[in-house]
């Protein structure tokens, strides 16, 4: 696979973060496509084996509707299809409870960036968790 | 006397108006163990008890006088032993031969007022058990009102705290997120315009907005501990007080961290919140250095038994407490306004940092059952006193 055909899922309900995440992404890693969900069960539809859709990496956001983050991680998990994409948390939350829970599941864990540089650092580190 | 009347199954005796006894039959003297000719001649009130004697002369003799009969008497003979008989009786007064008798016929009542005490002792208890059932349905009553009342205030409690839930995820989150686009577009105004009259402008700004983005992170970890269930395990504190070092270290590049520490005994805490609480007091350690990059703390571990009960006087429960003492020889402060730099958001110096370290660690005390204080001399040193509870149990905790 070359990096032509990545594609990484975000899923957020927030439109100004996924529409940054997409600008620095374009700027940064061009080859890198993006596409996006607006909550957990969205994503879960969208990843519907009929659509064909594989990301390399699924981006999500934790204090979503419908279906939150730590529920959307579980039903990835139990997909047999779907449990071996990566996934990273992007939140804006700081609850140590939730960092240690998923650091226990050796689950990256990023706080949503308040800065340009670090924005375009992140871009960076998906595309490379991207494989 | 007529054999009619001599042996009948009822009493029978007469009377002359002067109240003497002219006749009787053998049933009222099988009753008053007297003889026939005993009884003939007798005063009447020989044979009566007093409390008939009293009823006779007063409600008795005048209505036979006015009436000329009487029916349905309840009186008390006595017997030649002392003994009493109880009799319902029927009177007439007769005028033969110009003179003027009383005829009495009756039957004895002894076994009838034997059922009547019963009657009257039966329902002198069904008296008191009425009045027992009352107390009990008042009671009753009472109990169901303060349940209702409780419940009322239960579910009002429930509401509120469901409200006070909202009102934190709108503080915490709702709050933070639009203030974290503004920090994020006022980093790309500052790339974007590079003249130096903008530049600071958009820099006071940014300030301005990472102090609101830094104060509802402070509560959001306020609110964190206030609402986060406890995840209580074995916690080695000597080991997270490593961590905090290290931690503190890397977030404070060029300062060195020396940490003195005696043995600290395995307790029973979160060991999230004593990553926090530790971390947070050699954070403080390291913001209230004396001039220069060394930083030197002393930590004292020792066990005692404590009071578990804070508020209410007279009631003893004992248990075993860690005390800490963790000394740093920085700057001090005037430890007489020590209960302020336990407040949230108060900062005591222009090296404290959100004003929220110390609330933050009052609060992780207070969920563990435990307590925090300073002592300290200006210039001289900072001396951290913890009490922790060596065991946890469920019920012990305030979340």
């Amino acid at each position: 696979m070359n990096s032509a055909e990545k594609t990484i899922l975000y899923v957020d309900d927030d439109a100004d973060d996924r529409e940054l995440l997409w600008e620095v992404m374009q700027k940064i890693t061009p080859e890198v496509k993006i596409i996006f969900a607006e909550n957990g069960l969205q994503a879960l539809e969208l990843l519907d084996a009929s659509n064909h859709v594989r990301p390399c990496l699924i981006v999500l956001d934790l204090n979503m509707p419908y279906l939150n983050g730590r529920e959307t991680l579980e039903r990835l998990k139990a997909d047999l299809h779907l449990k071996n994409i990566p996934v990273v948390i992007l939140t804006s939350g700081e609850n140590p409870a939730d960092k240690s829970f998923f650091a226990n599941q050796s689950i990256p864990y990023y706080n949503k960036p308040v800065r340009l540089v670090d924005m375009e650092n992140l871009a960076n580190d998906l595309t490379t968790l991207c494989g | 006397m007529e054999p009619l009347y001599k042996n009948i199954p009822c009493i029978y005796f007469s009377a002359s108006e002067d109240g003497y006894i002219t006749g009787v039959n053998e049933s009222l003297c099988k009753y008053l163990k007297y003889s026939h000719d005993e009884l003939m001649g007798q005063k009447l009130e020989n044979i009566f008890t007093l409390s008939t004697r009293i009823f006779q002369q007063t409600h008795f003799y005048p209505l036979l006088q006015l009436k000329g009969h009487a029916e349905e008497i309840y009186i008390t003979l006595k017997s030649k032993d002392g003994t009493h008989v109880p009799m319902l009786i029927n009177a007439e007064r007769i005028e033969e031969h110009g003179k003027l008798s009383f005829y009495f016929a009756g039957i004895s009542v002894s076994k009838r007022k034997k059922f009547e005490d019963e009657i009257i002792a039966a329902k002198n208890a069904a008296e008191k058990a009425l009045k027992e059932n009352i107390a009990l349905k008042a009671a009753q009553k009472e109990l169901q009102q303060h349940a209702e009342t409780l419940d009322r205030q239960v579910t009002l409690s429930n509401l509120q705290n469901q409200e006070l839930r909202q009102l934190n995820h709108l503080t915490t989150h709702t709050l933070r997120e639009p203030v974290r686009k503004l920090l994020y577009f006022s980093s790309q105004m500052l790339e974007a315009h590079q003249d130096v009259e903008t530049q600071a402008n958009l820099l006071k700004m940014r300030k301005a907005t990472e102090d609101i983005h830094n104060k509802l992170q402070g509560l959001q970890q306020f609110l964190w501990l206030t609402h986060e269930d406890l995840q209580i395990e074995k916690v080695d504190l000597l080991d997270v007080m490593q961590s905090a070092k290290q931690l503190a270290e890397q977030q404070n590049a060029g300062i060195d961290i020396v940490l003195d520490s005696e043995a600290i005994p395995v307790i029973e805490a979160s060991l999230e919140q004593m990553r926090f609480l530790l971390k947070e007091l050699l954070l403080n350690a390291v913001r209230f250095r004396k001039p220069g990059n060394f930083v030197h703390v002393q930590v004292y571990a020792s066990t005692l038994q404590m009071n578990e009960f804070r508020q209410l006087s007279g009631k003893y429960k004992y248990a075993e407490f860690l005390k800490l003492q963790i000394l740093d020889h920085g700057i001090g402060f005037d430890d007489q306004y020590q209960e302020q730099a336990f407040d949230l958001f108060r900062v005591l110096h222009p090296n404290s940092g959100l004003g929220t370290g110390l609330s933050l660690c009052k609060k992780i005390l207070q969920n563990h059952g435990g307590s925090i204080t300073l002592e300290s001399q200006k210039s001289l040193s900072t001396r951290v006193i913890i009490y922790l509870p060596l065991t946890l149990d469920e019920k012990d905790l305030s979340t």
